[in-house]
C-alpha cells in the first residue's frame, strides 16, 4: 500500500531542500495524475525556499520540517522553520511588476494553491491545493 | 561579429542551480551578440529563483538592445510565465 504522506525534516541549505525535492518528486510522481504534478511540486518548493530563506535566514543549524498529505482528492502541506518569522504583506500575493527580478514566491503560492495560511508569525506555512482529475491508483 | 549564443541548461532552473546558471549566461552573453536563447529541453521546472535568473538576462540583454529567446518550455512553464505576466517580455518559441 502507499504511503499517503510524505514527512521530512532537513538543514535549512539549499543543498538539502534540493535532496528533499527530488524525493518529493518521485512520491509526487506515483501519487498525483501528470496535470496536476507541477504545480504540487512548485508550490513545495516556493515554500521551503521561504522557510529557508526569509524564515530561517540561510542558518543551517535551523531545521526545517515538511509535511505532505494526501486526503481525498486534496493535497495538504505544512512547513515549518526554526527562524525567527515572515511577514507576508498583502502586496506580496500580486503579481510583481516588471523589471523587479524577486519576490514571486509568495505570488505563486496564491496563484497555484486553493488556501494558504501563514502561523505563528509566519514560522509554518499551510496549504492545501484540490487535485482535478484525481489521485494516481 | 561575435555571433548568436545558446545556453541549454542540463536539468531545473531551482534554487539550488541558479547561480551556475547565472555565471554561464553571463559569460555566453558577453562572448555573443544579437538574440540569446536558452534552450529548455531539459528543464522540468523552474522556481521564482529560477524566473528571477531570467527576468535578470532579459534586463542584461535589454541594456545592449538584445532579446532573450526562450524555446522548448513545456506546458506547465509556459503557463507560469503567463500566469507571472513573463511571456510577453521573452521570445516564446
Amino acid at each position: 500500500m502507499k504511503d499517503e504522506s510524505f514527512e521530512s525534516d532537513i538543514q535549512a541549505d539549499p543543498t538539502e531542500a534540493e535532496r528533499l525535492m527530488r524525493g518529493l518528486r518521485g512520491w509526487i510522481a506515483q501519487r498525483i495524475n501528470p496535470n496536476e504534478r507541477f504545480a504540487v511540486e512548485l508550490l513545495c518548493r516556493e515554500a521551503v525556499a521561504n522557510a529557508i530563506e526569509h524564515g530561517s535566514r540561510n542558518d543551517p543549524s535551523k531545521r526545517v520540517r515538511v509535511s505532505v498529505a494526501l486526503m481525498g482528492n486534496e493535497v495538504s502541506c505544512l512547513i515549518e522553520d526554526e527562524g525567527g518569522g515572515f511577514i507576508c504583506s498583502p502586496a506580496d500575493w500580486f503579481v510583481q511588476t516588471w523589471p523587479g527580478e524577486q519576490g514571486r514566491g509568495i505570488t505563486i503560492l496564491g496563484h497555484y494553491a486553493d488556501r494558504v495560511l501563514f502561523e505563528e508569525g509566519g514560522r509554518i506555512v499551510r496549504f492545501s491545493k484540490r487535485i482535478r482529475g484525481g489521485i494516481e491508483q | 561579429m561575435k555571433g548568436a549564443a545558446i545556453y541549454a541548461p542540463h536539468g531545473d532552473l531551482v534554487v539550488a542551480t541558479v547561480l551556475k546558471a547565472k555565471e554561464d549566461i553571463k559569460a555566453l552573453i558577453a562572448d555573443s551578440d544579437g538574440d540569446f536563447t536558452i534552450d529548455f529541453v531539459d528543464v522540468e521546472m523552474i522556481d521564482s529563483k529560477g524566473l528571477g535568473l531570467l527576468i535578470a538576462t532579459c534586463n542584461s540583454l535589454s541594456a545592449e538592445g538584445r532579446r532573450l529567446r526562450i524555446t522548448h518550455a513545456n506546458a506547465d512553464i509556459v503557463e507560469l510565465f503567463q500566469t507571472m505576466r513573463l511571456d510577453k517580455h521573452f521570445l516564446l518559441e
